[in-house]
């Protein structure tokens, strides 16, 4: 190894491999995690290095079950469903990943959603219970935003999975967190001001906060929890192989180009 | 039994797919032309790729250099994340679809990320093209202007004029300059000309590697060093 090489270390605080116990996040894994924490527990390990309380956890996997819509149809599980027609289930789900990169549809409106609440959160200050000036200051923000990231809900007058999600916090005695109140708070400005309903990414956005997530932890967090929507379709599209999905028959492609022109190569 | 209707079955959705590029069936046409009774006669994957992704067939001048800036572009080595990533593929026993997706990702987000560098200014090569290149444009050191100056000498002998090229820019820059000048001008076509020129050695490398020898492999290059931190 050049001197170089040896002088460069890349430091991390995710994980060592040791003999007979490893670390994670800071966390034995046998010792201390293994046991100890659920499914939902390790994710929030994982990506945030937060150690949730069982009640924390609880509230982690209600969010994940009411944002389960795996509709085949839906875009990016359409998608995952073509690449995976060929066999291939980790490719079809690998394909599914890449279409939530962005900010249109998928975990990262979460991560706007919640900066916004952040901001939100910041403009409030210590005047929580002030219910006058909350729903000023969330007025002031919808104003002032030009695109609402979280909200607006395609073809329904709601997000049913906010309602449900709603439902499932207010059981959990956890409709009082801050940033839940904010949340419900902005929906209503949105609401009056713009027509636009509240919808599941920025319900989660508010969660995760209320969790202790950071805002830039949000979004792999939500893609975790929503991993088995694209799994669900990969698993069957593959074992399915249908013919269809592999090529569309000439019936259903409408073909909209150029028309058909002869080549004639420019000559400079 | 009625099947339960969503919010899906309650909108009206067009029936069909729409097809802007390739005319689906056996005779497929490429924006209007007859790929295997005409195209294919003479031409060559560049032009095919020049004419998917511009619209139009290319200028001889504009293939050739376009030619000339992705054979420059092509020559990923191991030492490039697309490519170890690849081989790492390839290494842990990926199936053959992986190993080229692997290599294709990274490729994207390598150029994804070169050309971000850029910011607007390939963009503003299409209107200006003595715009000013920013810092993140130019060449670091003397081997990226001799490399520059290589590209520069053979660029003008295809007769596609590249002004970008005298403008004291890196590699990445002035490649990227010969495809805006050749009429490439969206940053999912440059990216994909870029991707398309890299695969193959991308690819080559990884089929070097057999599967399962992980004593081969340099595990514990670069180096990394765990923190615990709660």
């Amino acid at each position: 190894m050049t001197d170089e090489a040896r002088g460069h270390v890349i430091k991390t605080h995710v994980a060592r491999a040791g003999w007979d116990e490893h670390e994670y996040r800071g966390y034995r894994v046998f010792g201390e995690l293994a046991g100890a924490t659920s499914m939902s527990g390790l994710l929030a390990v994982a990506v945030g290095g937060l150690r949730l309380s069982p009640d924390d956890e609880r509230m982690l996997d209600d969010l994940a079950v009411c944002m389960a819509v795996a509709e085949p149809r839906i875009w990016p599980l359409k998608l995952t469903r073509l690449v995976a027609s060929y066999g291939g289930t980790m490719a079809g789900f690998s394909a599914g990943c890449g279409i939530v990169d962005g900010t249109l549809v998928g975990a990262w409106t979460s991560v706007a959603a919640a900066q916004a609440l952040r901001a939100l959160s910041d403009d409030v200050g210590d005047r929580i219970d002030d219910d006058d000036h909350v729903s000023a200051c969330a007025a002031a923000l919808v104003t002032r935003t030009r695109r609402l990231i979280g909200f607006g809900v395609p073809f329904r007058p709601r997000d049913e999975r906010v309602a449900a999600l709603g439902r499932c916090i207010e059981a959990r005695g956890r409709s009082g967190c801050r940033h839940w109140r904010l949340l419900s708070a902005l929906a209503a400005a949105a609401t009056r001001l713009k027509a636009l309903e509240v919808n599941v990414g920025a319900a989660a956005a508010a969660v995760m906060l209320d969790l202790g997530f950071s805002p830039h932890d949000v979004a792999p967090m939500v893609f975790l929890i929503n991993a088995n929507l694209f799994l669900s379709n990969a698993t069957e599209g593959a074992a399915q192989r249908e013919p269809i999905l592999r090529e569309l028959p000439a019936s259903l492609v409408r073909y909209v180009g150029r028309p058909p022109r002869p080549v004639c190569r420019p000559a400079t | 039994m009625t099947a339960p209707r969503g919010p899906i079955e309650e909108q009206e959705w067009p029936a069909e797919l729409a097809a802007h590029v390739v005319t689906p069936g056996a005779r497929p046409r490429v924006h209007g032309y007859d790929v295997e009774g005409e195209l294919a006669a003479g031409g060559s994957v560049t032009e095919m790729a020049l004419l998917a992704l511009t619209g139009e067939l290319p200028a001889r001048a504009a293939l050739e250099a376009v030619d000339v800036a992705l054979q420059f572009a092509a020559a990923v080595s191991v030492a490039e994340a697309p490519v170890h990533a690849a081989v790492l593929g390839r290494l842990s026993g990926a199936n053959t679809g992986s190993v080229v997706s692997i290599a294709a990702i990274g490729l994207a987000e390598q150029a994804r990320d070169a050309l971000e560098a850029l910011g607007d200014w390939p963009f503003a090569l299409a209107t200006h093209s003595n715009a000013t290149p920013p810092d993140a444009a130019l060449a670091r050191d003397d081997d990226e202007r001799a490399a520059v100056d290589r590209l520069r000498t053979l660029v003008e002998v295809t007769g596609l004029s590249v002004p970008a090229l005298s403008r004291g820019v890196g590699r990445s820059a002035a490649i990227t300059a010969v495809l805006v000048a050749a009429r490439v001008r969206t940053p999912e076509a440059l990216v994909a000309l870029l991707v398309m020129s890299r695969l193959p050695a991308a690819v080559a490398e990884a089929s070097c590697v057999k599967a399962g020898d992980f004593r081969s492999y340099p595990m514990n290059t670069p180096v990394f060093e765990y923190e615990a931190r709660r």
